[in-house]
């Protein structure tokens, strides 16, 4: 697998090589900053870009969006030192796979790049608990039901395979459905939870523990 | 002891007017005095000439009727012009008499009249002893001889007396209007005074009142320029604290929480190394790691708390949304926020106001209010936004509504981005705090420039 790595911290950069080329994964090239990241991603096309979400020239997050438009777009894998929704909903909008906190990057890295690099999207765990615990503490709040139980079963399976990073026709494939089929599933299930794109749905889904 | 002007110009007006009262009462006294002057010279002369008239009608009458008597040969009415010239004489001599009273500035000249009418007078006493022949025989003679040249000597010194009299009251009147002119002048004298003193008295005060009101102009200015220069202050201390916190706050987020970071992959890296360190080695590692991980928490919160990198990477709302869910992991409070508007445009000073407003609120919603439910309400249209901020708390006491620095801070802000700001809340009914921004003519600040962190 061919890694591009930005960070604009030397030794930050230098740890994660390290970490990658001990789980055997070499890195293709490092950049210093968001516009070196796109440049190096132009000529390496790398499999996997792992970026530092607070870069000068150009942020992380931007620098994920621009990758989405190159031909063949690596996964990326978005590093950051916050653990807030308003960071990672934008994050998964720009087309990250994988949401790592900086301070867990020692036990994550490896098992996220994995998980990108099978095509499922990861989260820190502790992300994945904070987002939660904020979730159920609103519903307790407001008193809502979660709309997830008016889901038909059909809608959940959609959900589950969007939320696992699975494009409308994989889904179609996997499920053997028509493709417009499973527009409109996707088009009333997001209706029926308030959600307005697939970064939603993807954060929806950690929140509910259906995907980890 | 300061100079004062008002007691010397209250003193000088004071004296201006007793000079002008005076002179108007000497000069109306004096003028008076001229007039009685002038009116009792013309009367006197007027009565010497009556009386001088009279006796010279007297002394020709008398003359007139002695004719008459020598040249009545009957003896039978003697008496009778006896006592008619006895009578012309009393009168005569009454008439002088008065003169004698009137005109005694001529004593010499009455005198010779007094004694040459005498003897008018007594040329007549042998007449009435005549015989009828002695009438007639010495008539003429006598007439010619002994009474025309006394008549034309009384008639004389008269003559004399009047001119005299004419010569006086020329004398007089010359007097009058010497004395009228020294009098003139004296009013002038006065006037020009009172000119001057009034004069002097009213530069005087507009020259005090001309500095008086140059100083009070310059003191306003002093304050103004001090009143403005206080709220530059505290708007650079504002301004300054911010950025301080914004640099600190990158400062702890790029270059502290990273070199953590790589250290705690160092360690990592040394808890993996192969062969495995020795057992005591490694459990001083897992703590060394423990340590840094708790060090990145609290550089984080240290990070968030001194300015929540969301409001300078995505703008009002996310961070506003972050404050609350912060708040609610930490003190479980309910806060409700709703915002209505596109706030991404919204100029830094604003941004940083409205939210440092909203955080001070919500603070002291939970530390002094002991509020369960806040509603935070942000609702922007083009030219003005409208913040506010309810709790369901125990109120605000009237005693604690401008305590703190930090509501005050807020008043400061808003202020200086001409705003209003306002805080309702009996005891036991909640607080409720607005605030009211007017938005520049939409300035397109660089949105966002650093787009995450």
């Amino acid at each position: 697998m061919r890694v591009l790595l930005a960070d604009d911290h030397g030794i930050v950069r230098r740890g994660l090589r390290a970490l990658l080329e001990e789980g055997g994964i070499s890195v293709v090239a490092e950049a210093a900053d968001g516009l070196e990241a796109i440049r190096l991603c132009e000529e390496h096309r790398p499999d996997l870009l792992i970026v530092d979400i607070g870069m000068p020239k150009l942020s992380g997050i931007e620098v994920a969006a621009r990758a989405q438009k190159l031909d063949r777009p690596p996964g990326v894998i978005i590093l950051s030192m916050h653990a807030d929704e308003s960071y990672i909903i934008r994050a998964l909008a720009a087309g990250a796979r994988a949401y790592l906190l900086k301070d867990g990057t020692d036990e994550d890295l490896l098992p996220a790049v994995r998980a990108v690099a099978s095509g499922k999207p990861f989260f820190s765990p502790a992300v994945t608990s904070l987002l939660v615990e904020d979730y159920v503490r609103t519903l307790q709040k407001r008193g809502l039901n979660d709309s997830y139980h008016l889901l038909t079963d059909r809608e959940k399976e959609v959900l589950h395979l969007l939320a696992e990073g699975r494009s409308n026709k994989e889904v179609a494939t996997l499920l053997d459905l028509g493709l417009s089929t499973v527009e409109t599933h996707r088009a009333n299930l997001m209706q029926k939870l308030n959600l307005h794109n697939t970064a939603e749905i993807v954060l929806y889904a950690v929140r509910k523990g259906i995907i980890v | 002891m300061r100079f004062r002007t008002w007691p010397v110009a209250a003193l000088g007006l004071v004296s201006l007017l007793a000079l002008i009262a005076g002179s108007m009462l000497t000069t109306s006294r004096r003028a008076q005095e001229i007039y009685a002057q002038l009116d009792q010279l013309n009367t006197r002369r007027q009565e010497v000439d009556t009386k001088l008239r009279r006796l010279r009608s007297d002394v020709n009458l008398s003359g007139i009727f002695v004719r008459d008597y020598l040249l009545d040969v009957a003896r039978e009415r003697d008496p009778e012009y006896r006592r008619q010239l006895a009578a012309f004489r009393a009168t005569n001599m009454a008439t002088v008499d008065e003169l004698q009273n009137l005109a005694e500035l001529h004593a010499d000249q009455m005198l010779s009249l007094q004694t040459k009418l005498d003897d008018y007078w007594q040329t007549f006493d042998p007449l009435f002893d005549w015989t009828p022949a002695e009438k007639i025989l010495q008539s003429a003679s006598f007439l010619r001889r002994e009474v025309v040249p006394r008549r034309e000597a009384v008639l004389a010194i008269a003559q004399e007396i009047e001119e005299l009299n004419n010569a006086n009251l020329a004398e007089q009147r010359a007097e009058v209007t010497r004395r009228q002119a020294v009098f003139r002048a004296d009013l002038l004298r006065l006037l020009w005074r009172s000119l001057l003193l009034g004069l002097v008295v009213a530069l005087t005060v507009v020259f005090r009142l001309r500095v008086l009101e140059r100083r009070s102009e310059q003191q306003k200015t002093i304050a103004q320029d001090a009143e403005r220069q206080m709220r530059q202050l505290s708007q650079r201390l504002v301004a300054t604290q911010e950025d301080e916190r914004k640099n600190l706050s990158r400062e702890l987020h790029d270059h502290v929480a990273q070199v953590l970071t790589a250290l705690r992959m160092e360690l990592g890296r040394i808890e993996r190394s192969k062969p495995p360190a020795d057992v005591r080695l490694g459990a001083a590692v897992a703590e060394c790691r423990r340590l840094v991980d708790q060090m990145v928490h609290t550089v984080r919160d240290l990070a968030l708390g001194l300015r929540p990198s969301m409001l300078d990477d995505f703008g009002l709302q996310p961070a506003l949304e972050w404050h609350v869910r912060d708040l609610t992991r930490r003190y479980g409070v309910d806060v409700e926020l709703t915002a209505h508007g596109d706030f991404d445009a919204l100029p830094d000073r604003y941004r940083t106001c409205v939210y440092r407003a909203i955080q001070e609120a919500l603070t002291n919603c939970i530390r002094h209010a002991d509020a369960r439910t806040v509603k935070v309400n942000i609702s922007g249209c083009e030219d003005r936004l409208d913040v506010s901020v309810i709790d369901d708390g125990i109120g605000l006491e009237p005693t604690r509504r401008h305590d703190g620095l930090g509501l005050r801070g807020i008043e400061e802000r808003v202020k200086d981005l001409h705003g209003t700001m306002t805080i309702h809340g009996a005891t036991g009914e909640g607080t409720t705090l607005t605030i009211r921004l007017p938005l520049p003519p939409r300035i397109m600040e660089v949105p966002l420039a650093r787009a995450a962190g």
